[in-house]
C-alpha cells in the first residue's frame, strides 16, 4: 500500500477544495481524524483520494487554518519538538511564536471566524491561540470601546445598566 | 459574535478587572460570566494599606525591629519603600510627600510639579488644602486628576512645646477676613486648583453651586473648635461615577460633578449624639456610604440616595446595642487572614520626630466561621486591665469600607482587624493587623483597594 504521503482534500463551505497531508491534518484536527477513520474501511483498497466536506468553514478561513496546521503539525517543517514554542514568551526568538503573533494579527471578523473553525475542527492549540487573541483585544478596554470593537449593541435597560454598573463599579 | 461556550473560553482568559468591565457590555456577556462563575470576587486581590505613625516617645530600638521584620512584596514589585500615602483612587496611589502618583501594580508613575498652588479665592491664601486623587480607568486608563480642596481653618490654635522647647501646632488658627466669614461655604463659584496629568499643569477650575442648592453655612459656622476636635483625622473623598464626594466640615459632603462643573452640598445624616463622633465616608456595594461609631460601639451606616439631583442619607444600619465584641473569642488560636507584604520604616523630615511605618497587608477573604483552631500561630489579645477577662478590650475605630461588599473594616486598639458584615450583622475577627509586628500602634490611614492592572 502506498501509505507514504497520503493526502486528503477538504472542501470548504463555498466549494473550494484544499489539499493537505493526511498525517498532518490527523495530528492537528480531532474532527478530521474522526472523519478519516470513519472513511477508512471503504477506501483502504482504493487509490482514490478522499474529499471531506467542511460545511462550516469558508475557503478564506480554511486556507488560514491549513497554513497554521502545516506550520505547527508538519513534523518535517517544525524545528525541534512541536510543542516547545508554547513555553516561549511573546517576543522570544522562536519562529513559531513569531508566526503565531502574526497569524492572529488580523481583523476581528477574521479572528472570530478562526475561533469558530478551530472549535469546529477541534484544533486545541489554534483554539487557545485565537481565544487568547480575542481576550487580548478586550483587556484594559472600557465598556464602550469593547462594544465598538465588536459591534455589540447595549441591550441593558436603564435600570439593569445602573444595577450592573453598581455591581462592577469597583473595576472602574 | 460568539456562542456562549466559545465566549466563555475567551472571557475565562481575562483578569478580574476586565471581566467586571465585560459584564457591563451586554446581557449575554453578563449571563455567560454569571452562569459559569467566571468572576469570583473572593479571588480578587484586596489589599489594605496600613500607614502608621508612632508617637514621638517610641524608643529608638523599636525602629530596628521594624526594618528587620520587613518582608519583600512579591505581588507588587513596584511598591515603594519610603512613602506616605495621601490618597488612592481605583488602584493609583498619591504620594504627596514624595510628589508623585504611582500604580504599584504596573510600576507606572508620574512626577508632580514641586509646588502646589495656593487657594485661589482672595483672603483664603493660607487655608490648608487637602489633595484628592481622581482616576477613572473607564474614562482614560492613562490620565488622572488631583483636586485641592480648601478647608476652613480652626478657630483657635492648639499648641504645645515639644521636648526641645519648640512650639508644635496641633491645630493652627487663622485670622479670617470679616467679609469672608459671612460668606456661604463653599463659595460659589468655588474655584479649585486641579492638576491634570494630560497637561501636566495645575489650573483653576470653577464649580458653581447647583441651582436651588444651599451652602453648608457661613464660613464662621463652619469653623471647627480645635479644642473639641483635636484628633480629627484627614477627611476622605470618594470618586464615584463621574463625581467626587468630599467629606467636609461638620459632616457635610460636597458632591463635585466633574462633567457639569457644578457642586452640591449634601446635608449630614440626622445627628447622633455621642462624645467623639467620627463619621467615615466610603464607597461600597451600593454607592456612597457614611458610617458612624458611637461611644458604646453602636454602629450607624447610611447610604446616599440620589434622585433628580437631590441627595439624602438613608439609614442602612442602626444598632441600639453596641457591637457584640464579647462574642469574639480573642484568645483562641487564630490563623490571621492578613499577609504582611511590605513593611518599611520612614523618618519624617522636619520638626516632628514621628516614625512612620508603611505596611501593606493582604486581606484574604476566607470563609465565614472557619474553624481553623489548630493553626500554627497563636495570637492573644491581652485584656488591658489584667482582670483575667478573655474578651477583647480596648477602643474601636473604623478603618474602611469594603470596596464592593457591604462590609465595614474596623480595628481594635490598632492591633486587631475586624470585619462587620452589614447584611448578617456579624462581626468577624480578622486577626492581628500586623502579624509580624505586634507594635504598630497608630494606624494613620487604612484603605482596602483593588489594584489596577491596566
Amino acid at each position: 500500500m502506498a501509505s507514504e504521503k497520503k493526502v486528503v482534500f477538504l472542501r470548504s463551505s463555498d466549494g473550494e477544495a484544499f489539499e493537505v497531508s493526511e498525517e498532518v491534518i490527523s495530528a492537528a484536527s480531532v474532527t478530521i481524524k474522526g472523519m478519516i477513520d470513519e472513511e477508512s474501511p471503504s477506501r483502504a483498497d482504493t487509490a482514490a483520494t478522499t474529499t471531506l466536506a467542511i460545511p462550516n468553514v469558508t475557503a478564506a478561513t480554511l486556507s488560514r487554518v491549513l497554513h497554521y496546521v502545516n506550520k505547527h503539525f508538519d513534523a518535517a517543517a517544525v524545528v525541534g519538538r512541536p510543542d516547545d514554542y508554547i513555553f516561549c514568551a511573546p517576543g522570544d526568538e522562536h519562529p513559531l511564536a513569531r508566526f503565531d503573533d502574526d497569524f492572529v494579527d488580523v481583523d476581528n471578523d477574521t479572528l472570530i471566524d478562526l475561533v469558530h473553525a478551530a472549535e469546529y475542527l477541534h484544533i486545541k492549540k489554534l483554539f487557545d491561540l485565537t481565544c487568547k487573541a480575542v481576550a487580548d483585544k478586550l483587556k484594559g478596554r472600557t465598556i464602550d470601546q469593547i462594544r465598538e470593537t465588536f459591534g455589540i449593541v447595549n441591550d441593558y435597560t436603564v435600570e439593569e445598566e445602573v444595577e450592573v454598573y453598581r455591581e462592577n463599579s469597583w473595576a472602574f | 459574535m460568539l456562542p456562549d461556550d466559545m465566549l466563555a473560553d475567551v472571557l475565562g482568559r481575562l483578569p478580574p478587572r476586565s471581566l467586571a468591565v465585560s459584564r457591563c457590555v451586554c446581557t449575554a456577556w453578563r449571563a455567560v460570566i454569571d452562569a459559569r462563575r467566571l468572576l469570583r470576587p473572593d479571588l480578587l486581590p484586596l489589599f489594605a494599606e496600613l500607614f502608621s505613625r508612632r508617637s514621638p516617645e517610641t524608643k529608638k530600638e523599636e525602629e530596628e525591629l521594624v526594618s528587620s521584620s520587613s518582608s519583600s512584596c512579591s505581588s507588587f514589585p513596584y511598591y515603594p519603600a519610603h512613602v506616605l500615602i495621601e490618597d488612592h483612587c481605583n488602584g493609583l496611589l498619591l504620594l504627596r510627600d514624595s510628589n508623585y502618583v504611582l500604580n504599584p501594580a504596573t510600576g507606572w508613575r508620574m512626577a508632580l510639579p514641586p509646588e502646589c498652588p495656593r487657594p485661589a479665592h482672595a483672603g483664603m491664601e493660607d487655608f490648608w488644602q487637602d489633595m484628592y486623587l481622581v482616576f477613572d480607568p473607564t474614562v482614560s486608563s492613562s490620565h488622572f486628576e488631583l483636586f485641592l480642596v480648601p478647608r476652613v481653618p480652626f478657630d483657635h490654635s492648639i499648641e504645645e512645646l515639644d521636648k526641645h522647647g519648640e512650639r508644635v501646632f496641633y491645630a493652627e488658627g487663622l485670622q479670617i477676613d470679616t467679609a469672608l466669614l459671612g460668606s456661604q461655604w463653599p463659595l460659589s463659584p468655588c474655584i479649585l486648583n486641579v492638576f491634570s496629568s494630560a497637561t501636566g499643569r495645575w489650573e483653576e477650575r470653577s464649580f458653581h453651586r447647583d441651582d436651588g442648592g444651599e451652602g453648608a453655612g457661613t464660613v464662621a459656622d463652619m469653623r471647627i473648635d480645635a479644642g473639641e476636635h483635636l484628633f480629627m483625622r484627614r477627611r476622605n473623598a470618594v470618586y464615584f461615577r463621574g463625581a467626587l464626594y468630599v467629606h467636609c466640615e461638620y459632616d457635610f459632603v460636597m458632591r463635585i460633578s466633574l462633567s457639569t462643573n457644578k457642586y452640591h452640598m449634601i446635608k449630614p445624616p440626622p445627628t447622633v449624639i455621642c462624645n467623639f463622633p467620627e463619621l467615615h465616608l466610603g464607597k461600597s456595594e451600593n454607592g456612597i456610604y457614611f458610617a458612624l461609631l458611637g461611644d458604646e460601639a453602636q454602629l450607624w451606616v447610611w447610604i446616599l440616595a440620589e434622585t433628580n439631583g437631590q441627595a439624602e442619607w438613608i439609614l442602612r444600619h442602626g444598632t441600639g446595642a453596641g457591637l457584640s465584641l464579647q462574642s469574639l473569642n480573642c484568645t483562641k488560636r487564630f490563623h490571621a487572614p492578613w499577609i504582611l507584604h511590605h513593611v518599611t520604616s520612614h523618618h519624617l523630615t522636619g520638626a516632628k520626630d514621628d516614625q512612620n511605618i508603611n505596611a501593606l497587608a493582604e486581606y484574604n477573604e476566607y470563609e465565614w466561621n472557619s474553624d481553623n483552631d489548630d493553626d500554627e500561630e497563636e495570637i492573644i489579645l491581652h485584656s488591658e486591665d489584667n482582670n483575667g477577662q478573655t474578651h477583647c478590650s480596648g477602643y474601636l475605630e473604623i478603618l474602611a469600607f469594603h470596596p464592593y461588599k457591604e462590609i465595614l473594616f474596623l480595628h481594635r486598639s490598632m492591633r486587631r482587624g475586624l470585619a462587620y458584615h452589614l447584611n448578617s450583622s456579624k462581626l468577624e475577627d480578622l486577626g492581628a493587623l500586623s502579624p509580624n509586628m505586634p507594635f504598630i500602634e497608630n494606624i494613620g490611614t487604612c484603605f482596602p483597594f483593588t489594584p489596577c492592572w491596566v
